[in-house]
């Protein structure tokens, strides 16, 4: 009789433990933002400063955000290494990433997944999805379902990965280098689908010590360096500059300038 | 009085560990506490023919570097002997360029925030300065200033 009083509260206990669909912490809100935050490059309507010269007024800037994809690195245990000694390639870790030789910034995390060879891959622990549409020089964020759910399980999520299937712009370029720019502003027109995705090393863990209930927001912020590198005088002979495909130099170029913005994963506590 | 002499020793001996002045100290952390100090002002060149009248030097304070909104500017700095340099700023996406002697490759590598202070110091670098002169290219940015900081680092050996 005893045995079976101690028997029915650990039973109790135990159903707290395998409830069904409750994960280590929920999901009260989820957000997807971009804009567009020139800072130091001046601003869209009086004009953005490039390194070579040339100022670039924007009068309209757009681009669709696909899904964002939080990612848990599993398998392939000892990827670790020290960021105070980098592997062959990589140098100056700092802040979640490592420079590597080709210029890239790498996060911690890819160049684990890299040491551990094919056994480790990134897994999806929960996915913001697309919202559409964003006008970047208001700059807006829209809430945004989740994918699977709004319980999060434990996870060590260490990559946010962002896809961003169109991007278009119109403005007016003027100036340039003082030997060979251009001698009238000319209009600008950018109508791409970047192909490669932002990826941003990230440091999200659920776990015992997770707050019951969190928002999440990813926001990606495209900075004033967009349009570096682009020798906008060459790339139009002087007559209006229309970039839809991005086996032109210039639109290379801003692709390359564009991918190098890190989204970031900004998260908020209810309690 | 025979007893003292140990504690004499010992007392000696604990000073002597500490570090004099900002000896040891983390390199980011430094840079953060010198965002409120005192800085030396200078003047960037108009065009990087004329930036010797701009001249960086290393040092453990601070920068305020003048530039004219829009323009670019430049400074230069003199390397005796190859070192490893630090370049901590307060504003990003200024710093433009950075060159050796007369060649047109730009050097600059990927700037990274100061993890100590990143609202302060949103970008610094790691420098590999060879012998030489080194031209730093500002702007064109629309601000009339730029607080900087250029320190001694760590040499990366060629391997």
């Amino acid at each position: 009789m005893m045995r079976l009083l101690l028997f029915l509260p650990s039973l109790l206990l135990a159903g707290c433990t395998f409830t069904p669909g409750s994960g280590f912490t929920t999901l009260s809100g989820a957000s997807l933002g971009a804009d567009f935050r020139p800072a130091a490059r001046g601003d869209a309507e009086s004009g953005v400063f490039t390194d070579l010269g040339y100022t670039v007024t924007i009068d309209a800037f757009e681009l669709e955000l696909g899904d964002a994809e939080l990612l848990e690195l599993q398998g392939g245990a000892g990827g670790l290494f020290d960021p105070a000694d980098p592997p062959a390639g990589y140098s100056l870790c700092h802040n979640g990433h490592c420079h590597h030789d080709d210029g890239r910034l790498v996060s911690y995390a890819e160049i684990e997944a890299e040491l551990a060879g094919g056994s480790a891959a990134f897994v999806p622990i929960v996915t913001l999805l697309s919202s559409g549409d964003y006008e970047l020089l208001s700059g807006t964020a829209v809430a945004t379902e989740v994918l699977p759910s709004v319980e999060l399980p434990m996870a060590d999520m260490s990559q946010l990965q962002l896809d961003v299937p169109w991007i278009a712009l119109e403005g007016t370029v003027s100036g340039g280098p003082e030997v060979a720019g251009l001698d009238a502003p000319i209009d600008l027109v950018v109508d791409l689908d970047p192909v490669a995705p932002f990826t941003a090393g990230v440091d999200f863990v659920v776990g015992r010590d997770t707050e019951p209930s969190i928002e999440l927001a990813v926001q990606l912020s495209i900075d004033g360096t967009l349009f570096d590198g682009i020798d906008f005088a060459t790339a139009s002979g002087g007559d209006d500059l229309v970039l839809t495909q991005q086996t032109e130099l210039a639109a290379a170029d801003l692709v390359e300038n564009l991918l190098s913005n890190l989204p970031d994963l900004l998260l908020t506590s209810n309690d | 009085m025979k007893n003292l002499i140990p504690l004499f020793a010992l007392f000696a001996l604990t000073l002597s560990a500490c570090p004099t002045g900002e000896e040891g100290e983390d390199p980011g952390v430094h840079a953060c506490e010198q965002i409120p100090e005192a800085c030396t002002a200078i003047t960037a060149a108009a065009d990087r023919a004329s930036d010797d009248t701009a001249a960086l030097t290393m040092q453990d304070t601070p920068w305020d570097v003048a530039l004219t909104s829009g323009e670019e500017g430049w400074l230069s700095i003199t390397v005796d002997a190859d070192h490893g340099g630090l370049m901590f700023v307060d504003t990003a996406d200024v710093v433009a360029g950075l060159f050796h002697n007369d060649e047109d490759t730009d050097e600059l590598p990927e700037a990274a925030p100061n993890g100590n202070c990143s609202d302060d110091i949103p970008e610094h670098w790691h420098l590999d300065l060879h012998e030489g002169t080194w031209h730093l290219q500002l702007g064109p940015a629309a601000v009339d200033g730029l607080w900087l900081l250029l320190m001694e680092g760590e040499h990366e050996h060629d391997e």
